[in-house]
């Protein structure tokens, strides 16, 4: 028996080294950092309490300012503080759930690290650590300075009746800091199964996958009109200023009430029932361990190893059409690789199609503010045309990137006795068929929601930002092929498989960004003097924009398409 | 004569006779050059410094430059006796301000069309200086008889200086060789630029001289400011066209050229050192060209890009926004000229590449010597304003508007400008006014203004900078492109039917592969990737392909099928070049790269289907050959299934029976073998022997010295990039040569050989090789 209980404490000792071993090698493997003497960690322990410190002073500061110049006094209060970390919580939640997804079943350093003599319950345990040592950061740097700040300036509590105890609220900061990042971790490990199943639901079809996109962008669409019609019908904020100040404070109380197990983190601080607070999270917190081991791990090691293994993929229709037109083989070809990564083709397209709902809400809120009735108006058109073009204008990105991310494929081309500069042409085509689509898919759904709501200004200017954007559009689908003619990055996609360092991205970016503010700059010496007719000036520049781009990309291909080597 | 001017006469001689006849060294004679322009520059610094500030001291210096004074219309009633003294005069004092300016540029930096003025000119320069000394001097001091001695002594020194510089210049002539001397062509092109030096160094009154009063002024945009502004992007085309030929030297030259007339001119109208404070030249552009003269002489970077970032834009305001007054005056005129000048010259400097183009560590410095004038700025202002009460729209001195009232005017900004100057406090005081004490006097100063000005300018150098280096960037791309394009036009052959058809007749029934005098350098690099390298490979060959790695296997194999460029030489498939007739060649080519990349989200099918398209291969034969290839590899259940799913060796089929899909006479092959099991291996070296026994090429590269032995009948061993030899196997196995000993022997390096035994590194016999 005593040789039973020793061999179960060192085979403990030993677990434990094995996950810290884990742990630490995960860590220095995001961090990129060289292993640290314990001097060096020392040294870092103190200097990020130094920097804790600065932050919580110049918040401090930061924040007595604000109060006093703009009498928000309620921001010192348990019910902002309880709003605030519940919003920290529910973003934790939410990129935990993503994070311990990808971490758990699909990530590759799953092979490298099952592969090693730990048990597959201390692989999971280490990936778990890490993460809370990640939201353990972000609640030092982000919520711990607030909690401290709001300590030394308030004596406020949550009931009158109730003082305000400075001690018991320092004293018990420790134990929020400690246990408040456990909690994400562990819901976002739980819902990481399901996510995982969703997400391969979704995968498994590029139909399903779009449907889900467009049922997403649609029920916020919906949600939209949801928020603005609870809008006031008149933000007042200036003439109407404690008013506004009351409302915000009354909000902030009514959301507080829906913060969970926020507020015994919180009621703790303050505190009320501190015993049975801290009772009632130790509860949260052990119940959320017990479902994860019991849940999570089971399935982690089955999850995580079937992600490795040959996918079965599905037969394809076995297709016997030849294309005597290479052309036409381009196009074929390009149109069933987007289709086939509709999620990723998607993904590019996803602030055009949340666009709708952005502007509806931003001019929403814009034309309930009290301004001045002859040029609230037009310094209104003159933001719609801002976002509006900056929206549409620097969306059109992937372009940019599409003869990078042939790779590796590109030898094909290379080698083909074709005129291959031709697939340009076709990547340009398809692009612009998708992006068309649904840049007029948005502007639809922005003119019905404008007309639905009412919003006179934008409802006359949007088919004619309409007509620029497309016109402009097109002609940035130009620049971004042009530009990734001039700089390929076709070794540098065929080693990462990632878009994300490439430079043409943010040369398309900039120029979208560089055209908005033209647009808009001219749009809005014209508007005052000239009103609608600003587009007499704007779609002739667009076109003639569009013209040069043209001419510019066939030049260049001409002259660099054959210096192309991989 | 006066004493001054016999002395000039007689000083001027003896010099010109020293020099030539004891300055023997090419060195001494450069360093003299330095020393004897920068004396120049000094005295002509001295002599437009020394100037009492009160102009009614000086008579006729007023008279010259008055408002009174019209030679060409009207009445003169100048210190001269007649017009035409007084215009010889002047056009004498332009003549010369054109050889003072061209002796210092060239006494700094040599260039040809400097020499018309500095031999021919610059003598009768002298010489007419000499004979109208005193005409020069009563210009200048009128019936001051007072300062005649200084002014004459000046004068004096003036001449000489040009006299030993002209002397320096001749000998310098005269030490070149025979051919590099001065010719009449660089006689006519110093004549096309004489009228860039006119304008560019007139005497600062000229236009009042001879025109009188205007009586217009130069403000929003009417026709005398366009005028100026139109000149500025003349100026600066004109510039960039006649020099973007030129060296650097040359380039450099004509930079010290506008940076010393634009000194020049600056301070002709400001007298620095009896001025009060108020009206030292401390706003921006004024600091411009003391900084350009001092960047491009002394090659000081930190100081050019000041001027770049912050002095250029300064310029643009003024120039978009320019002072009132008489469009003839002399003040408004070295207002243009400092302007203009301060605006070209930087973006000059970086478009002719004496400059480099900045980075942001330049803006950064730029911004830190801009703290640093605002700061003396302010503080300056402050001390000459103390005695002004902060409430008056009145200044003594506006140094970079800290003071004035420039941005109350704009209108977009009036009121935010206003408050931010003259709000006042419940109890009276200015909220945004700081008082101190400064060397003695009570000052104020409005540090919120400045700070506004300062973050203001900062923000707008930032934007000044992003559309001048865009502007650089569509130039450069410009260039390029219309570079590229000529290159390519002449590159591609022009394939018509007759010639193709002629090739083809010539090569019916062979296949072959001819690699002539192939050399490659990729990018800038100056080394050789692969040097003279010569090869034939005819029909019916398996050719294996060795050498170590990075030996430039690759490199051959590439741009063998076209998918990199060559430096040198040519590559012929079956008498179709590979650059010239590139559709035609590639016709031929079956190509299985090292790397195996295939579209992944295609299925194995499509993937073939979508290469049989490129090579235009009808339906019937394509899917003959695609049934037989995929039984033969054993793909046939894996065919329409997306190709990530594919294993390592699956994929490598994939990519050879998409290359095979067309039936190549060439089948190049890329490390083919590489990570296969032996089944695959074995498949595809069946394929490789079949393919060649029905008379086609087969070219592989390998490291498999055994696969070599047994599936090749020739092959070429390639080290550092040179062909080391080419050998049939059939002869080595006769003399007893294994490949292995073969491979060895060229590819190990000397230092390392003793690591290998003694037989297994074996001489062969040189008629084994076939080519080299």
């Amino acid at each position: 028996m005593e040789n039973v209980k020793r061999n179960a404490a060192l085979d403990l000792k030993e677990s434990f080294k094995r996950v810290s071993i884990l742990v630490s090698m995960q860590l220095k493997n995001v961090n990129k950092k060289k292993s640290l003497s314990f001097g060096r960690k020392t040294v870092s322990f103190f200097v990020s309490l130094v920097l804790i410190a600065l932050i919580t002073t110049g918040l401090y500061f930061a924040l007595s300012f604000i109060v006093n110049v703009f009498s928000i006094g309620f921001i010192l209060s348990s019910d902002f503080l309880m709003v605030y970390i519940a919003a920290l919580q529910l973003t934790s939640i939410v990129t935990c759930t993503g994070g311990m997804m990808q971490s758990l079943f699909l990530d590759r350093d799953n092979v490298l690290l099952l592969s090693f003599p730990c048990r597959h319950s201390e692989v999971f345990t280490s990936k778990l650590i890490v993460y809370y040592i990640f939201e353990l950061r972000k609640a030092l740097f982000g919520i711990l300075p607030l909690i401290l700040t709001i300590g030394i300036s308030t004596n406020e509590s949550i009931y009158s009746a109730l003082p305000f105890v400075k001690l018991n609220y320092f004293l018990l900061i420790p134990i929020v800091i400690i246990l408040l990042p456990l909690i994400p971790v562990l819901i976002g490990s739980l819902l990481s199964l399901p996510a995982s199943f969703l997400k391969r639901f979704i995968n498994s079809s590029p139909i399903i996958e779009l449907i889900f996109i467009l049922v997403l962008v649609f029920l916020t669409y919906g949600l939209t009109f949801i928020i603005v019609s609870a809008l006031p019908d008149r933000i007042a904020v200036i003439t109407e200023y404690v008013t506004f100040l009351d409302n915000i404070k009354s909000l902030f109380a009514s959301v507080a009430s829906f913060t969970l197990y926020v507020r015994f983190f919180v009621h703790m601080l303050y505190s009320y029932n501190i015993l049975l607070n801290i009772l009632f999270i130790l509860l949260i917190v052990v119940t959320g361990v017990t479902l994860v081991i019991l849940i999570i791990k089971p399935f982690y090691f089955n999850l995580a190893s079937r992600s490795m293994e040959e996918a079965r993929e599905k037969d394809h229709k076995m297709s016997t059409k030849t294309n005597k037109n290479v052309f036409v083989s381009f196009i074929k070809k390009e149109f069933l690789m987007s289709y086939r990564d509709i999620g990723k083709t998607t993904e590019s397209y996803l602030l055009i199609l949340f666009m709708p709902s952005i502007m509806i809400l931003i001019l929403a809120i814009y034309s309930r503010l009290a301004l001045n009735l002859s040029t609230g108006p037009v310094y209104a058109s003159i933001f719609a045309m801002l976002y509006l073009s900056l929206l549409s204008l620097t969306s059109v990105v992937d372009i940019s990137t599409s003869l990078s991310r042939e790779g590796t494929e590109f030898i094909i081309l290379k080698t083909a006795p074709s005129k291959c500069e031709n697939v340009t042409w076709a990547k340009i085509l398809v692009s612009l068929v998708f992006t068309l689509g649904v840049l007029t898919v948005s502007y639809l759904m922005l003119y019905v929601g404008a007309l639905a709501l009412n919003i006179k200004y934008l409802v006359e200017y949007i088919p004619l930002i309409y007509v620029v954007s497309v016109i402009t559009n097109i002609g940035l689908t130009f620049k971004g092929m042009e530009v990734d003619v001039m700089n390929p990055s076709l070794i540098e996609y065929a080693t990462t498989k990632s878009t994300k360092e490439n430079k043409n991205i943010s040369k398309t970016i900039e120029e979208g960004t560089l055209l908005s503010v033209i647009y808009t700059t001219i749009f809005g010496i014209f508007i005052f003097s000239v009103g609608l007719s600003a587009f007499l000036v704007l779609i002739p520049l667009s076109i003639i924009y569009l013209v040069y781009r043209v001419f510019s990309f066939r030049t260049k291909l001409f002259a660099f398409f054959d210096d192309i080597e991989v | 004569m006066t004493l001054f001017q016999i002395l000039s006469a007689v000083l001027s001689v003896a010099s010109v006779i020293l020099i030539l006849k004891f300055v023997r060294k090419e060195n001494t004679l450069n360093n003299m050059l330095k020393v004897s322009a920068l004396l120049l520059f000094v005295c002509i610094f001295l002599i437009l410094m020394v100037r009492p500030y009160d102009p009614s001291e000086f008579d006729a210096w007023k008279e010259i430059s008055s408002y009174t004074v019209s030679v060409l219309k009207g009445r003169y009633d100048g210190v001269f006796t007649s017009k035409i003294e007084a215009l010889l005069i002047v056009i004498l004092k332009w003549f010369t301000n054109i050889l003072l300016a061209t002796s210092f540029a060239n006494a700094l930096r040599d260039t040809k069309e400097f020499r018309l003025y500095n031999i021919i000119l610059l003598p009768i320069g002298i010489i007419l200086n000499i004979v109208f000394f005193r005409n020069n001097i009563f210009s200048i001091v009128g019936n001051y008889h007072s300062r005649e001695v200084l002014e004459s002594g000046f004068f004096f020194f003036k001449i000489l200086m040009l006299a030993i510089l002209f002397a320096l210049f001749l000998k310098k002539e005269l030490m070149k060789e025979k051919e590099e001397r001065f010719k009449t062509k660089d006689f006519v092109s110093g004549l096309y630029i004489l009228p860039l030096l006119l304008v560019l160094v007139p005497p600062i009154y000229i236009l009042q001289f001879l025109f009188g009063q205007n009586g217009a002024y130069s403000t929003g945009f009417n026709k005398n400011h366009l005028t100026m502004l139109i000149a500025t992007v003349v100026l600066f085309i004109y510039m960039l066209l006649y020099l973007r030929k030129r060296t650097i030297e040359e380039k450099k030259a004509f930079l010290v050229l506008i940076a010393y007339a634009s000194f020049y001119q600056y301070y002709s109208r400001y007298c620095t050192f009896t001025m009060p404070l108020a009206d030292y030249p401390l706003h921006i552009c004024n600091t411009a060209v003391i900084f350009m003269l001092i960047a491009i002489v002394f090659n000081v970077e930190s100081l050019f890009y000041f001027t770049y970032f912050c002095n250029t834009l300064g310029a643009l305001f003024a120039l978009l926004m320019p002072n009132k007054g008489d469009f003839y005056s002399s003040s408004i005129l070295e207002f243009w000229y400092n302007h203009i000048l301060d605006f070209v010259f930087p973006f000059l400097a970086v478009s002719l590449g004496v400059f480099r183009r900045p980075k942001f560590k330049d803006m950064v410095k730029a911004i830190g010597v801009f703290t640093v004038y605002v700061i003396i700025a302010q503080l300056a202002g402050a001390y000459v304003n103390y005695d002004i009460d902060p409430s008056l729209n009145t200044t003594h001195v506006d140094f970079f508007f800290l003071y004035g009232d420039k941005f109350t005017s704009i209108k977009l900004v009036e009121t935010f400008a206003y408050d931010l100057k003259y709000s006042i406090n419940p109890d009276g005081t200015y909220r945004f006014v700081f008082y101190t004490n400064l060397f003695g006097r009570h000052v104020y100063m409005y540090l919120l203004n400045t700070l506004f000005i300062y973050l203001f300018f900062i923000a707008f150098s930032f934007l000044l900078w992003y559309i001048v280096d865009r502007i650089f960037l569509t130039i450069e791309d410009v260039q390029l492109t219309i570079y590229k394009t000529k290159l390519k036009k002449e590159k591609i052959g022009k394939t018509s039917k007759k010639e193709i058809d002629e090739i083809l007749k010539k090569m019916e029934g062979k296949t072959m592969v001819k690699i002539s005098h192939f050399s490659k350098k990729y990018g800038g690099s100056k080394n050789y990737s692969v040097k003279d390298f010569n090869l034939t490979i005819e029909d019916g060959d398996v050719f294996g392909f060795i050498g170590h790695n990075g030996a430039g296997k690759s490199t051959v194999i590439k741009s063998l099928v076209g998918i990199q460029s060559i430096t040198e030489g040519s590559i012929e498939i079956n008498g179709y070049d590979i650059e010239k007739y590139p559709l035609e060649a590639k016709l031929n080519i079956g190509y299985v790269s090292d790397n195996h990349a295939v579209y992944e989200k295609l299925t194995g099918r499509e993937y073939i289907n979508y290469v049989a398209d490129l090579y235009k291969v009808d339906k019937k034969t394509r899917d003959e050959r695609i049934s037989y290839y995929t039984k033969m590899f054993g793909l046939t259940d894996a065919l329409d299934k997306e190709a990530k799913g594919y294993s390592h060796g699956m994929k490598q089929k994939l990519v050879v029976i998409a290359s095979l899909i067309h039936n190549p006479k060439v089948w190049v092959l890329d490390e083919p073998l590489t990570g296969l099991d032996p089944t695959s291996s074995y498949e595809i070296k069946e394929c490789m022997r079949e393919h060649a026994s029905k008379g086609n090429i087969v070219f592989f590269s390998t490291h498999v010295i055994e696969v070599i032995e047994k599936l090749c009948n020739k092959i070429a061993i390639i080290s550092h990039g040179e062909l080391m030899g080419v050998y049939k196997i059939e002869d080595l196995k006769k003399e007893g040569i294994t490949l292995e000993s073969l491979y060895l022997k060229y590819v190990v390096s000397d230092e390392n050989k003793n690591r290998f035994k003694e037989e297994d590194i074996k001489t062969t016999d040189a008629g084994l090789i076939l080519e080299k």
